[in-house]
């Protein structure tokens, strides 16, 4: 891939990758500052994206991977979990009280609904990326909604 | 269609979105009617702030910026780079002129030996043309002026070293000052040209530290 199909293909997914990395980073700067490490990793490897499937979904695993090693650099001793709570600012709008109700959601349900929020995937691409069967995602995302909605009502 | 079938189908719409069993054009006339709604009856309201959450969290903007700064870290890099480079070597190139010139007017006693001139030969092999255009643009002034402000200096810095004018010893000082003020224009820029050089080398070495850590 040279510099101006890079250009044109990759660079307009930054939008969608903040979106991912605004969800588990906890303010704009510091998500703005894993897209751009995303960008320069996906760089890097330009030569070799013309084989990937989706360089959509492929860039969407790169920025949640980055994401996740950015909150473990801030906070060496915690495991994730701990990492989002503990990165997660005391919500003061309708997106951070979305984004930590879906953090402290049990890991199978946070997975299938953020891809579901924040990635936009069907049931059926969240089944062949997860591995889970689409009954099983369904069942996932019926619960991790209902648990949202409950944070909500207490609200 | 009526209200009352309205939130008929949206309570409809709302219990399979619950049971994980919505389309995502489902979704979107869930998302749609809560945005649009002004009020809605109060054991809607939790599912009101969900979706309207949703939303917000699903369309978090990046800053303005953002796009300049991943084409300037990726695609773009080579181009800011090379521009800098090259403005560096013009500017390094400007200041070894600078300094001869200066050791060759306080340390020779008589003009009359014709010397190589190294500020000229320094210059010339830069492809003056190419590097003024790209010091020019790095520090957004006129092509013409920079290489108006390099002839200029060279030609008097010529005059100054050509043995015709040791009879008139006024006019040679008088030509050397003319070159020290040629020099020191172009030597402040040269000083602009390598603050930015620097400044885009420590972004090139913040990015690499961020991609090796």
């Amino acid at each position: 891939m040279d510099s101006k199909t890079f250009q044109l293909t990759v660079v307009p997914l930054y939008r969608r990758l903040y979106i991912v990395a605004r969800a588990i980073a906890s303010n704009d700067d510091d998500a703005a500052d894993i897209v751009q490490d995303t960008m320069v990793k996906l760089w890097n490897v330009r030569h070799d994206l013309s084989r990937v499937n989706s360089i959509e979904a492929y860039a969407v695993t790169i920025v949640r991977r980055c994401a996740i090693d950015h909150l473990r650099r801030r906070h060496d001793d915690c495991d994730v979990e701990q990492a989002v709570a503990l990165a997660s600012e005391p919500p003061c709008d309708d997106a951070a009280v979305v984004r930590l109700a879906i953090a402290t959601l049990p890991d199978s349900q946070r997975r299938v609904v953020e891809m579901n929020v924040y990635e936009e995937r069907s049931t059926d691409e969240i089944a062949r990326l997860t591995g889970f069967t689409p009954g099983n995602v369904r069942q996932l995302l019926s619960r991790g909604r209902r648990r949202i909605r409950e944070f909500f009502a207490k609200q | 269609m009526t209200q009352t079938s309205d939130i008929n189908e949206i309570k409809r719409l709302l219990a399979l979105f619950y049971e994980g069993q919505t389309t995502p054009e489902d979704e979107a006339r869930l998302t749609s009617f809560f945005l649009n709604a002004e009020a809605v009856e109060p054991s809607l309201e939790p599912d009101r702030q969900l979706f309207v959450a949703l939303h917000a969290a699903s369309t978090a903007e990046p800053p303005a910026d953002l796009q300049r700064r991943i084409v300037a870290a990726t695609c773009g890099k080579r181009r800011i780079y090379f521009r800098y480079l090259a403005a560096a070597v013009l500017a390094a190139a400007i200041v070894v002129g600078a300094l001869v010139l200066s050791t060759h007017r306080t340390t020779s006693s008589s003009l009359s030996e014709s010397e190589p001139d190294v500020a000229v030969v320094s210059v010339d092999t830069l492809r003056r043309g190419d590097a003024s255009r790209l010091v020019a643009q790095s520090l957004n002034s006129d092509t013409s002026q920079v290489e108006v402000e390099i002839m200029t200096a060279m030609s008097a810095h010529n005059k100054a070293i050509n043995p015709t004018y040791n009879s008139d010893s006024a006019r040679v000082v008088s030509v050397f000052r003319k070159v020290d003020s040629r020099l020191a224009k172009c030597f402040a820029n040269a000083r602009e040209g390598f603050t930015s050089t620097q400044m885009a080398f420590n972004r090139i070495d913040n990015n690499i530290n961020k991609i090796t850590q």
